[in-house]
């Protein structure tokens, strides 16, 4: 009972806090839902230019392709703009888009992934991004070293170490985004990061396939 | 040095708190029983090292993330809007068409728009909301080069090390590898008592 009194804490090793700007970005937020609200483009265009990267690293982290993580953080952007009319203009723009982001890389888990990466490009009509990566090979190789092994966590728990260690969110936004208590998502945390450290050691230990072995 | 607690925790409830250790994640008293625990327990404290070190495989990856090109959507978005058709990500959900309207709308002067909006973003915000290719570059070219060249050795020599012991290679290698993966959680002794708060206990 006690714990779920306790103050959000915002710590120095939170990292940034991207969903929660400062009160005047969130401010400015605000002003910009009112502008888009009333038809403003440019007031819309601004959102998706404040918080597309976050959304689309995050994204890739969940889904593990990015271009599935570009289309779903563009269809997170078209539902935020449709339910604009609904948006309580007191509540902040990260947690929601970051929310609404989340449940459509779930609901896309969930599909099955049924459609390649080119598939749905062609299906666009647009040619797959081939530029994105890591500027170093020695970065990408290890980034997909812990990637891979991150993509055996479990859903839930994967999402937490995702939005914590990798998009440096505190665990009060963490709840916000996935509707659960601030103290519910600390001790997910901590099994996350328990489950992180065996695979990752098991990994280490020679006890998991290499990324390059799959196919 | 720890007399203040009355009881010593034990191994096995330290332990459901050393992920939280790691990560900045205990306060108050909490955080002074692990801590006291660990200064004594060698087990644990070796413990807290592997968990330190899957932290810095995963700090890599948020630090190679920084350097990670990603295209604005911004482009196929209009594309798409403009263009009217289900959604790619749900089939059966599709678009009203006053959305579509308007945001089929978004014109040359909404693309000049935004980039003045880029420029004018309040800076010192890494993961701003800077998007497209020339993203990367920006990124890259923060102050955290130097910790994300070192994170990327410790994390490298981890690896390393998993390669030295899947092929048996000699321990001379396996020492110098060590050396640069030695586990840096200092205990900070200083911590004073006044952030008490309540032991948040069992799940
Ligand atoms: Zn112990």
């Amino acid at each position: 009972m006690e714990r779920e009194r306790l103050e959000p804490e915002v710590r120095p090793g939170d990292g940034p806090d991207l969903t929660a700007p400062s009160e005047r970005e969130a401010g400015h937020d605000a002003w910009l839902v009112e502008q888009a609200r009333r038809g403003d483009q440019a007031a819309f265009e601004e959102i998706v230019h404040r918080y597309e990267r976050r959304l689309t690293k995050a994204l890739y982290h969940l889904v593990g392709d990015i271009e599935v993580a570009r289309d779903i953080a563009q269809e997170s952007f078209l539902r935020f703009y449709q339910a604009l009319h609904r948006f309580d203009a007191s509540r902040r723009v990260g947690p929601w888009l970051f929310r609404i982001a989340v449940n459509l890389a779930t609901d896309w888990r969930r599909r099955g992934r049924h459609l390649s990466t080119r598939a749905r490009a062609q299906q666009r009509g647009v040619e797959p991004t081939s530029q994105v990566g890591y500027p170093e090979a020695d970065d990408r190789a290890l980034a997909e070293e812990v990637r891979h092994v991150l993509n055996q966590l479990p859903e839930p728990y994967r999402l937490v170490l995702v939005l914590r260690e990798l998009e440096g969110l505190p665990n009060s936004e963490i709840a916000a985004i996935t509707g659960r208590k601030e103290a519910t998502i600390r001790w997910r945390l901590a099994q996350a990061r328990q489950m992180f450290k065996e695979l990752w050691h098991a990994r280490l230990n020679g006890h998991i396939s290499h990324p390059k072995d799959d196919s | 040095m720890f007399s203040f607690f009355r009881t010593q925790w034990t191994c096995r409830r330290v332990r459901r708190r050393l992920p939280l250790l790691v990560g900045g994640d205990l306060t108050g008293r909490e955080q002074l029983q692990v801590e006291a625990h660990v200064a004594s327990c060698e087990r644990c404290r070796q413990e807290l090292c592997q968990f330190e070190q899957s932290a810095a495989a995963l700090q890599a990856l948020a630090e190679s993330d920084a350097a990670l090109a990603i295209p604005s959507v911004l482009p196929e978005l209009r594309r798409r809007l403009a263009t009217p058709r289900p959604s790619s990500i749900r089939r059966e959900h599709s678009f009203s068409a006053a959305a579509l309207a308007l945001l089929g709308s978004l014109s040359v002067t909404a693309i000049v728009v935004g980039t003045m909006l880029v420029q004018w973003a309040p800076p010192g915000r890494g993961n701003g909301p800077s998007a497209g290719a020339e993203t990367g570059g920006k990124v890259a070219a923060t102050p955290t080069q130097a910790v994300q060249s070192s994170t990327r050795q410790a994390v490298a020599a981890q690896l390393d090390m998993a390669v030295l012991a899947s092929n048996g290679s000699p321990t001379s290698d396996e020492t110098a590898v060590s050396d640069q993966t030695q586990c840096r959680y200092t205990l900070d002794l200083a911590t004073p008592m006044d952030a008490y708060e309540p032991a948040l206990d069992e799940y």
